[in-house]
């Protein structure tokens, strides 16, 4: 599945005017293109949110259910201004906050759930990474994954995450210099 | 897609290392998904606006056109590995992934979906088939 | 009586000695096995064999190589390697890029991960079945490998 959509050269820009503006073929085409490309994103969000794999991949289906809406006849079509991963992250954390709400597994706090209140995944190991990231807070967890992993821009994390730039420049400030301090990270580096 | 470099905070590579493996995307089958995501894409954009009668009775007149055709080709060559896709498509004398590329390069009414290659891609490196062939 | 007592005797021994061996030879070692295509032109599509000469070998993973224009892993036997009986392994890859963004010289194509048995030195088969350019000539390519880790467990 992974060779699946890179020969198509077209980039995610053309996609969405195809899906936009194309003829049902190749709307559809270029649609499953998308799809087939930002898929594996799109489920390693999921995981950060919610623990089984089952809901993982619900999310994956409603996220893409979620953009296909955008295109007629139902939407208005769709203008990419920034990279297709930061419009998919926040579609696909909302989504599997709400899928954990609906199972029950995640009841929803007072007025409303937060990054914050997410369930920690795993105990923390000394001298590991889920040790280094379990001292730092879920909005500092998340900031530090969508600027290192996903390799985001901080503008482009800030679109993500619908704060201003100042707020993830302070986030990842103070994020990086906890990482920093954590016996866990001073482990790795000097093992 | 990568971090701009002048960035005034930075982690160490060793931690952005460890940060990535621990991100690793997880090996999940998703045929379900696949399958429910692709059938919801067909049935949402058949629903746009039919094409005008004209055009319509075009299209009608090349599907009808193309139906004869693939019929005369099969009248002509009755043997099923003549008509298969996994055939020696650039007349090397044998089947490899060259042929895949021609296949794939192939323009018109001849251009093939990312499933078909995949799919004779991954036939050509089959075990199973090597073994049968060798 | 005594007889038998020692040929027992001589019987276990063997069999003492003969586990040990076994456990000795069923030392399992992990590889990553770097392979090379050095084409002077331009690659668009290339396919390789690699197996091993003396058995012992299981191949357990593999990783894309270094040229952006085939982006994604290539294709190879999944489930071959999924069940853990690949002792050999056909891979290929093909892109429909640009001929100028298409690698050429000495490129890393594949990493293999390989799972090794026994205390033989491993001997490896490598076979470049094709390389072609953009227009489907075949190229004179060379193909090669490098060892890269390899540790004990």
């Amino acid at each position: 599945m992974a060779n699946s959509a890179k020969w198509d050269q077209r980039s995610d820009q053309e996609l969405i005017r195809h899906c936009t503006h194309g003829n049902a073929t190749d709307a559809t085409r270029a649609f499953e293109v998308l799809y087939k490309r930002h898929k594996a994103y799109v489920i390693r969000v999921a995981l950060r949110f919610v623990r089984d794999h089952d809901t993982a991949l619900d999310v994956l289906q409603e996220t893409f259910s979620y953009l296909l809406r955008k295109f007629p006849p139902s939407g208005d079509g769709l203008t990419l201004t920034a990279q297709m991963t930061t419009f998919l992250y926040p579609v696909a954390k909302n989504t599997a906050i709400t899928l954990m709400r609906k199972a029950n597994r995640f009841p929803a706090a007072e007025g409303g759930c937060e990054p914050d209140d997410l369930p920690q995944d795993t105990a923390p190991e000394s001298g590991d990474i889920a040790g280094a990231l379990a001292v730092l807070s879920d909005a500092h967890r998340e900031v530090i994954l969508l600027r290192f992993v996903d390799g985001m821009s901080l503008q482009e994390a800030a679109d993500a995450l619908a704060i201003p730039v100042g707020t993830v420049k302070s986030r990842l400030h103070l994020a990086i210099r906890q990482l920093r301090e954590s016996p866990h990270c001073k482990k790795l580096l000097f093992p | 897609m990568k971090p701009e470099k002048d960035r005034s905070d930075d982690l160490p590579q060793p931690l952005i290392e460890a940060l990535e493996s621990s991100d690793r995307p997880v090996s999940m089958i998703t045929a379900r998904v696949d399958r429910e995501v692709s059938a919801m894409a067909r049935r949402h954009f058949s629903l746009r606006r039919r094409p005008a009668r004209a055009q319509r009775l075009a299209w009608t007149a090349v599907a009808a056109a193309v139906v004869v055709a693939v019929f005369a080709v099969q009248l002509q060559s009755p043997d099923p590995e003549q008509t298969s896709l996994y055939t020696d498509v650039d007349g090397s004398g044998r089947i490899d992934i060259a042929d895949v590329l021609a296949l794939a390069r192939m323009q018109g009414t001849e251009e093939r979906s990312q499933a078909e290659l995949d799919a004779f891609a991954s036939w050509i490196v089959s075990l199973a088939r090597a073994g049968e062939t060798s | 009586m005594r007889n038998v007592i020692l040929s027992l005797i001589v019987l276990c021994c063997a069999c003492a000695w003969q586990t040990s061996a076994a456990q000795h030879d069923d030392r399992k070692r992990f590889a990553a096995v770097d392979i090379y295509l050095d084409s002077g032109e331009p690659v668009a599509a290339w396919q390789f064999e690699f197996s091993s000469r003396n058995g012992r070998m299981k191949i357990v993973g593999l990783e894309n190589g270094e040229s952006k224009a085939f982006g994604g892993t290539p294709y190879y036997d999944r489930e071959a390697v999924q069940r853990g009986t690949a002792d050999r392994i056909i891979v290929a890859d093909f892109t429909l890029a640009g001929a100028n963004e298409l690698p050429s010289g000495r490129i890393r194509i594949a990493t293999l991960h390989l799972m090794l048995t026994g205390a033989d030195a491993p001997q490896f088969d490598l076979e470049l079945v094709t390389a072609v350019t953009h227009e489907g000539r075949t190229i004179d390519a060379s193909i090669s490998l490098e060892s890269q880790i390899v540790r004990k467990r």
